[in-house]
């Protein structure tokens, strides 16, 4: 290695940093500092005519969200948003991303690009489109009432059930990608030698490709809580602001009630929940490789 | 395989088939949906359509409201994703030349870390600083949010370089720089433009950081369709933009998909 310790080490120490420091600087003033902001607001009484530091310490804004319940509601409320989303991304993603993998390579191309464009397009677009089919004039109206389902038109926008499939679709590529990228990981012969050694398609899924892509399934389950729980526009467009997740209360506290501080302690909160699931899989997959040492 | 083994699997292969097929129109409903309506030949949204025009797509060319928030929303895309790359490139042979999990995962850490919270913090900074409704705030903010996304294919194209041919040209003689300019930067271009395309698109189409720090007169297409919606409803016009922005897109994806074959980087 003596080509790269030269390449490497043999640089002045500052040059090396300068490489760094843009991006250092700009995420400490952009992204870091915020953050801080929010931790101390959060102490602090709502008093926004007072500078930062002018203002009084306090404990009430964690008083407030602990002890009203309608709160705690809607954290619960977010999380079986979670649970939901993340069950239904990881079927479908699964069910996608296998065809995928799959598929001849010309066929390929096309379903990614179908995969992606829903991604690429944001959850404006998107969440517009489910706001067309749901709505009391809409396609999936005049389907079921052609079907006979359905006397009336009804209107889906604002319940539940609209704002999780809008979600599913919204976070299914993500899924979907995880899951190919680590299907694409697996190298081809080892369906042959399952094959080989007897097992049947069904068993050679279960036993063989589907344990060797648990990484992509935790990546992607990982990545979907995280977008649920922080999801905006979806929920606002297609639930019409009658479902209330977390991310709408934070923005209804800080933008038209301008309490900033209970916003801040909301955010902190969720931030929270966060870091406890994503620690999940962390600490699941150690407990297992401890049991089986 | 006997009669009976024989239909199960043919019902099990009908099953598969089926839900691939129900999946696959699942992800496309929205956009086909979206796409299909723009064509409408009323002054509203209506399905079955009243009949095919182009009437819309016209319109949507004279209206200068609309027409006004997706040229900022373009300028603001480019500008940000512009600084991220400034940024992000020598960030990237940083980490390239000396391993480092923490700086990565700090540098990586918006695309984990919701956007509501930190547009929320940084709505209280930008207030604070005085500098609340300037587009360079918007921009600021975009090229962190994109960053992640070029970061990672660009750190991907330099990982997956021959590190040979950048240790040939330090024993020919040349220079750091000359090294990057005419050995490094050519081989990862194509990874530089793809991260370059991703983050001019995550930021193209961003609600929710620019929702809480723009003001209200120099906002972008999505917000204010989004403010818009929320108290008016939909208009032909925004139909007619938004198909036009999902078609462009979709050829996006599937150049990029074709000739980088992109979705390995997710």
């Amino acid at each position: 290695m003596a080509q790269s310790s030269r390449t490497i080490s043999g640089k002045p120490f500052r040059v090396e940093w300068m490489l760094l420091s843009p991006a250092l600087a700009v995420y400490g003033i952009i992204f870091l500092l915020p953050a801080l902001l929010l931790v101390v607001i959060s102490f602090q009484v709502n008093a926004p005519e007072q500078q930062l530091w002018e203002r009084d310490f306090s404990l009430a804004n964690y008083e407030r969200f602990f002890t009203d319940p309608y709160f705690l509601k809607v954290i619960g409320k977010t999380l079986v948003y979670c649970i939901v989303v993340v069950a239904a991304t990881l079927v479908v993603g699964y069910l996608l991303a296998y065809y995928i993998y799959k598929a001849k390579s010309y066929a390929k191309t096309t379903l990614i690009t179908l995969v992606l464009t829903p991604l690429f397009s944001g959850a404006l677009l998107q969440s517009l489109g489910w706001y067309l089919l749901f709505a009391r004039y809409g396609p999936i109206n005049a389907g079921l009432r052609a079907l006979g389902w359905l006397d009336k038109p009804f209107n889906f926008l604002g319940t539940d059930g609209a704002v999780m499939i809008a979600l599913v679709h919204a976070f299914l590529p993500f899924m979907v990608l995880s899951i190919l990228n680590s299907l694409r990981t697996i190298p081809a012969n080892l369906s042959d030698a399952a094959a080989s050694l007897g097992a049947g398609p069904w068993s050679t899924f279960l036993r063989v490709t589907l344990p060797l892509t648990k990484g992509g399934m935790i990546a992607g389950s990982t990545l979907v809580i995280g977008l649920t729980i922080g999801s905006f526009a979806t929920p606002g467009i297609v639930g019409q602001g009658k479902i209330q997740l977390l991310a709408q209360i934070i923005y209804q506290q800080a933008i038209q009630v301008f309490d900033w501080p209970f916003a801040a302690v909301i955010s902190l909160m969720l931030l929270a929940i966060l870091g406890v699931i994503s620690a999940l899989p962390v600490l699941l997959t150690r407990k297992s490789r401890g049991a089986l040492q | 395989m006997n009669a009976a083994g024989k239909a199960l699997s043919f019902a099990a292969k009908a099953l598969y088939y089926g839900a691939v097929a129900l999946s696959f129109l699942f992800v496309m409903a929205p956009s086909v949906l979206m796409m299909i309506v723009a064509f409408n030949d009323a002054d509203y949204f209506s399905f079955p359509l009243k009949g095919v025009s182009l009437n819309w797509f016209a319109e949507m060319l004279e209206n200068d409201n609309y027409r006004g928030s997706v040229v900022n929303s373009l300028k603001l895309a480019v500008y940000a994703t512009a600084l991220s790359v400034l940024m992000t490139l020598p960030a990237s042979l940083w980490l390239y030349r000396r391993t480092n999990r923490f700086v990565e995962t700090v540098l990586l850490a918006p695309l984990f870390f919701p956007l509501v919270i930190w547009s929320l913090g940084l709505l209280q900074l930008y207030g604070m600083l005085g500098l609340s409704g300037r587009f360079i705030t918007l921009v600021l903010a975009h090229a962190v949010m994109v960053t992640p996304f070029i970061l990672r294919v660009v750190l991907q194209s330099l990982r997956e370089m021959n590190r040979r041919l950048e240790e040939a040209a330090y024993s020919l003689g040349a220079g750091r720089w000359s090294t990057f300019r005419r050995v490094i930067l050519p081989i990862i271009m194509p990874g530089v433009l793809v991260g370059a395309v991703f983050g001019f698109l995550i930021s193209f189409t961003d609600v929710t950081l620019t929702t809480f720090i723009s003001s209200s007169g120099s906002t972008t297409f999505p917000v204010r369709v989004y403010s818009e919606q929320r108290s008016e409803g939909l208009n032909m016009v925004v139909l007619a933009w938004s198909a036009v922005i999902t078609f462009v897109i979709f050829l996006i994806s599937l150049l990029g998909e074709k000739f980088a074959k992109w979705s390995r980087y997710f």
